[in-house]
């Protein structure tokens, strides 16, 4: 055992403090006061928020099987989509190639130090995502004293499955163009996962007619194919002396064996590490003749600056999977109420319908899709090649390049959104000028709302960071959450107009004129603070 | 002492694809030779350091280092192995001390000793007294001496390095240069890949030339060198890889750039 554990403990001790230190990036580099916590304290907020939520959601409304299945459920789902996007590089790291590969390190040591560094953040999540329901939840009426630990090690359970589901499939395939393309579809099944939790959500909140009781108590078939909820009913049955104890042990036994499987194949990626700095020669932007400027690209911007914004941006959303998996998924929640509405028939048009229910999703769409900007944004700041940054920094203007990124987001991400959820206006309304009407104010919203989150986002030059564990899910939040109130506030008002042609037409060119204000605002800021900068 | 040789390459291929790095290299490197190991860029000698390091699996082929063959005694070989690629060989997050505690537990040597050893080292290279920064803080020269500080640390027997004076100043390339001389001459082996050609035909006992994916010459330097037009090793080096004639090119270029600017100037 001495023989293994010094290797071990050594390579365990030197990951973490890497992780640690890289987390300190923003106070090294001062780049703003809102940058200076670091990026996992936004992680452990979001957990313990979206745990509170469900917690408070769910408790005395709703029996301990439904209470426990449903906080597991909301368990898995978090865990899984910060390992995809995330959490993945504490499971492999591609810097291990050249600096240890070549070392007598056994694989099976560099695997479990690899799955102890992931275990670190995993174990954090867990925790953060049982304190609610394991310590509100023994307060239920149809619990037993067993329910604490019980819960905690079906918790545990769960979050250690999904979180090595993650590691197996990214060690099955390092780093080469089939995972590329999986963490994209990662990224997408993340967006689907967001959807299932938004709908339930959003019954939850509907629910002023008892709703959510009458769901928990008569829950559709697929809700009984999700593994978490036998396991939830065994929890409250074993917790008061009943069955249900050989499941949760099963489960245990289930998260153990997914654990082993992981780390032992971790320890067969490593044997091949190199793979992870190599691919296979690809050509590249070959018709380019020295100007990105040309063409719809050209036609699109105003400088050469904004144009290799632009292009910039294209060339990391098409080529790295790692910007794909980390923003994509903030278009989940707006795709998901756009989907669902029109799914369950719940897309009720907002130009005739009354004050109903269900015009609930179709302006959530709005509200969701133009929330999403802040995070689309933010995430270009980051780039694995974010050492070849000082060019961008000795640019002449920097703020034209991060214009440039900010056309890029809104015009190939947000914009076909856009259309996307006109589309579904119109597949629901079959009325083309109010699915285009609706498309058009859409996108006032959006539009408006990505040039005000710019103006706060771009506090450093694009694609110009290294990413650190929870960057992407962490910091942004706060901008979000202000993004997702103007715009709500704004639907609003756009709904309460839509009945008066005159005063809808004027609320239309107020937004229009607050769109231009707000986009010379965000290049006034951007230049500013860039060209501090850089 | 191992018997056999120190490096051994068997019919090493490598394929990505379609592409072809590596085909059917074959060398030796015996105990107590500096070996040169050229190409031109792109001719698969990063890959085929890479694969000695064990960090690429060959697509076909055996190689062994200090009588271990790497597929079936990977440990064994990499214990005896020390290796500086050309970039990224180390943590930029983590300090040269911090590093020297890393390799210490991973070989597991006794800690003492080779936190001197690693100061003795740093020393060596003039970067002692930077033992405590973060390496991403450092220089490329001082990035570059403390890895060839932790690339000899465990006293490796078989060193491997990928254009190890990159960045080097002329006095500590000048103590890298004994080094591995001195350390040759004490029974040890170096693979050393280079571009710096005259520094090869200096340094080296022998060189082994690669040329898009294959051995074109292994042979000693002083024999590879009398083969040449002008008796050095450049010019046996540009007619094995079959570079085109490189004088007069860059004159050249320039020539055009002022006819150019000539002609903008009259019109």
């Amino acid at each position: 055992m001495s023989r293994v554990s010094r290797p071990l403990r050594g390579l365990v001790r030197t990951f973490l403090l890497m992780d640690l230190r890289a987390q300190h990036y923003s106070q090294a580099t001062g780049v703003g006061a809102g940058a200076l916590i670091p990026p996992l304290y936004w992680v452990i907020g979001q957990f313990l928020t979206l745990s509170a939520l469900t917690t408070a959601a769910l408790f005395g409304r709703v029996d301990a099987d439904f209470f426990a299945a449903a906080n597991l459920g909301v368990l898995a789902l978090g865990v899984f989509s910060a390992m995809v996007v995330e959490f993945h590089e504490a499971a492999l790291d591609p810097a291990d190639a050249s600096v240890l590969a070549w070392r007598p390190i056994p694989r099976r040591i560099y695997a479990l130090a690899r799955m102890t560094n992931v275990g670190v953040y995993v174990g954090g999540m867990i925790l953060l995502q049982t304190i609610f329901p394991a310590i509100v939840g023994a307060a239920q009426r149809d619990v037993g004293m067993g329910w604490l630990p019980l819960y905690a090690l079906a918790a545990l359970a769960v979050g250690g499955t999904a979180a090595a589901l993650v590691v197996l499939l990214h060690a099955l395939r390092p780093l080469s163009r089939a995972l590329d393309d999986l963490r994209t579809g990662f990224a997408w099944v993340q967006i689907v996962g967001i959807m299932v939790v938004f709908y339930g959500g959003q019954l939850m909140l509907r629910n002023g007619t008892g709703s959510l009781e009458w769901f928990a108590a008569h829950p559709p078939a697929w809700f009984s194919l999700m593994p978490t909820t036998p396991l939830g009913g065994a929890i409250a049955s074993a917790s008061r002396g009943g069955p249900g104890l050989g499941l949760v042990a099963a489960a245990l036994g289930v998260g153990v064996l997914t654990v082993g499987v992981a780390t032992a194949q971790l320890g067969r990626a490593w044997a091949d590490l190199g793979r992870l700095g190599s691919d296979t020669a690809r050509t590249v932007g070959g018709r380019l003749a020295g100007t990105l400027g040309s063409g719809w690209i050209g036609a699109l911007t105003g400088s050469r600056g904004q144009a290799a914004g632009l292009w910039l941006f294209r060339t990391a959303l098409l080529r790295d999977s790692e910007l794909r998996s980390r923003s994509l998924p903030a278009l989940g929640t707006g795709a998901a109420a756009a989907a669902l509405g029109v799914l369950t028939d719940q897309f009720a048009d907002p130009f005739v319908a009354g004050a109903s229910a269900d015009v609930v999703l179709p302006l959530a769409a709005i509200v969701l899709l133009a929330a999403a900007s802040p995070s689309l944004l933010y995430n270009t700041l980051f780039s694995r090649d974010h050492a070849a940054a000082w060019r961008l920094r000795a640019a002449p203007s920097p703020a034209e390049l991060a214009e440039g990124v900010r056309k890029g987001v809104a015009l190939l991400v947000l914009l076909p959104a856009t259309l996307a959820v006109g589309l579904a206006a119109q597949v629901a309304w079959r009325a083309p000028l109010h699915a285009a009407g609706f498309a058009l104010g859409t996108w006032l919203v959006v539009s408006l709302c990505s040039k005000v989150a710019a103006a706060n986002v771009f506090t450093d030059v694009p694609l110009s960071r290294p990413a650190a564990r929870g960057g992407a899910l962490g910091p942004i939040a706060v901008l979000t959450a202000g993004i997702g109130a103007v715009a709500s506030t704004i639907v609003g008002l756009l709904w309460l107009a839509r009945g008066t042609p005159a005063l809808l037409g004027a609320a239309v060119g107020a937004l229009v004129i607050a769109d231009v204000i707000a986009g010379r605002m965000a290049r006034h800021r951007m230049a500013r603070i860039l060209g501090r900068r850089s | 002492m191992a018997d056999g040789n120190a490096i051994e390459a068997r019919g090493v291929h490598k394929q990505y694809g379609d592409v072809h790095a590596v085909s059917g290299v074959d060398f030796v490197v015996p105990w107590g030779q500096v070996c040169g190991y050229l190409g031109p860029n792109g001719a698969g000698k990063s890959t085929t350091l890479r694969m000695l390091a064990g960090i690429l699996t060959p697509t076909s082929g055996t190689i062994s280092i200090a009588g271990h063959a790497l597929a079936t005694s990977p440990l064994e070989a990499r214990r005896a192995l020390g290796f500086v690629p050309d970039s990224g060989a180390l943590y930029g997050l983590l300090s040269a001390r911090e590093h020297i505690a890393l390799i210490s537990d991973l070989y597991e040597l006794p800690p003492t000793p080779t936190h001197e050893r690693g100061q003795e080292l740093l020393r060596l290279f003039e970067v002692a007294d930077l033992e405590d920064r973060r390496v991403d803080t450092l220089s490329k020269g001082q990035r570059q001496k403390v890895a060839l500080a932790m690339g000899l640390l465990h006293e490796p027997r078989v060193l491997l390095l990928d254009e190890p004076l990159s960045g080097l100043d002329a006095s500590a390339a000048r103590v890298l240069k004994d080094l591995l001389r001195g350390l040759a001459d004490r029974g040890n082996a170096v693979l050393y890949s280079s571009h710096i050609l005259d520094v090869v035909e200096r340094l080296c006992d022998r060189a082994v030339i690669l040329s898009a994916g294959r051995v074109v010459a292994d042979a000693p330097t002083s024999e590879l060198v009398a083969r040449g037009a002008d008796k050095t090793l450049e010019s046996v080096f540009h007619s094995l890889t079959r570079a085109k004639d490189v004088e007069g090119l860059a004159d050249a270029f320039l020539d055009r750039k002022t006819s150019r600017k000539k002609k903008k100037s009259k019109a």
